[in-house]
């Protein structure tokens, strides 16, 4: 099978996982184990009085063995997010950068006008640049054009697990935007959930509170795993086309009993 | 002279950042920003800090 592209990197894994919500960072390093993941979300926030508290879960993310990849989270200015993106490309010795710029606090809907002008430029300043979207079409050919190689449209509002509200839209993102590398971010809950985004075109699906949340994290970290390995399997190889009409599979001559 | 970091009051004889960071008990790994614009380490050593101005200093977290 084909490698997920981020830029110029591959990884066998499709299912990126975030790092936040966990009930323990013990259990953070074991769901991050069990998903197989190879991409980590990270983010930056002001060193609090008692810097030891940040120490093991920095500590367990360098002992991973994964690329990480830092957020723009909470950033509701084009200001904010590149600051936060110059700041996290220095301690994260990393280009990648997942562009957040959000415009809803209710339900963190990203600002796309703010995201374009921002992806814009920090793409001019080299970096590679995943920006969560929504499933607009319009601004994600425009964010495309404007040279990001990912797109990170949204599935429902970040941490809800709605699943995919609207996967129509995204069906159409897939169609319209080909080449693009496309992961499914926010709002998934469930094994389900992703492999319907597969279903639907993606490239591969970024996880978090559906893990970190669930009853037994490390478990579901699993069972995602095997739901992305599925979802992209399955659609490869080309589900059959639904029909409104019941087909038998045993063939019908040769049935006895009759005449 | 007074200045704020993380958004709290501290007060300094220090003017050069990597000293006031010093001081006040920064823990690496940290990136730091002063009034909003981020400063690179290589300039920590030498970049003046002036009265009022307001430092960042931040660290890796947990992130979705």
């Amino acid at each position: 099978m084909s490698d997920l592209k981020i830029y110029n990197r591959h990884y066998q894994s499709r299912l990126l996982l975030g790092t936040a919500r966990y009930p323990s960072p013990s259990v953070m390093q074991q769901a991050i184990s069990a998903s197989g993941t190879q991409l980590v979300t990270v983010s930056l926030r002001r060193q609090q009085s008692d810097p030891d508290s940040a120490r093991p879960f920095w500590a367990f993310i360098q002992q991973a063995n994964v690329d990480v990849l830092p957020n723009t989270a909470g950033c509701e200015t084009v200001d904010e997010a590149m600051t936060l993106a110059h700041m996290s490309r220095e301690l994260f010795a990393t280009p990648l950068i997942k562009l957040e710029v959000i415009g809803d606090s209710q339900t963190l809907q990203p600002d796309m006008s703010k995201t374009l002008e921002c992806a814009r430029l920090l793409l001019q300043e080299g970096f590679e640049v995943l920006p969560y979207c929504t499933d607009d079409l319009v601004m994600c050919q425009a964010l495309v054009h404007a040279g990001c190689e990912v797109i990170m449209p949204w599935g429902a509002p970040i941490g809800s697990g709605r699943g995919l509200t609207d996967p129509y839209r995204l069906r159409t993102l897939r169609e319209r935007l080909p080449q693009v590398t496309m992961i499914v971010d926010a709002g998934l809950g469930k094994p389900s959930h992703i492999t319907q985004a597969f279903e639907l075109g993606a490239d591969a699906v970024l996880l978090n509170t559906a893990v970190a949340c669930a009853g037994d994290p490390v478990m579901m970290a699993e069972a995602c795993r095997f739901a992305a390995q599925a979802g992209f399997m399955g659609a490869l190889a080309g589900p059959m086309i639904e029909q409104d009409f019941a087909s038998p599979s045993t063939p019908v001559l040769g049935m006895p009993f009759r005449g | 002279m007074q200045i704020r970091i993380n958004g709290e009051p501290f007060e300094t004889a220090q003017h050069i950042l990597q000293d006031i960071l010093h001081e006040w008990g920064a823990q690496p790994p940290v990136t730091i920003a002063v009034n909003q614009s981020f400063v690179p380490r290589s300039q920590h050593d030498h970049y003046e800090v002036q009265p009022q101005d307001s430092i960042d200093v931040l660290t890796p977290i947990h992130g979705g």
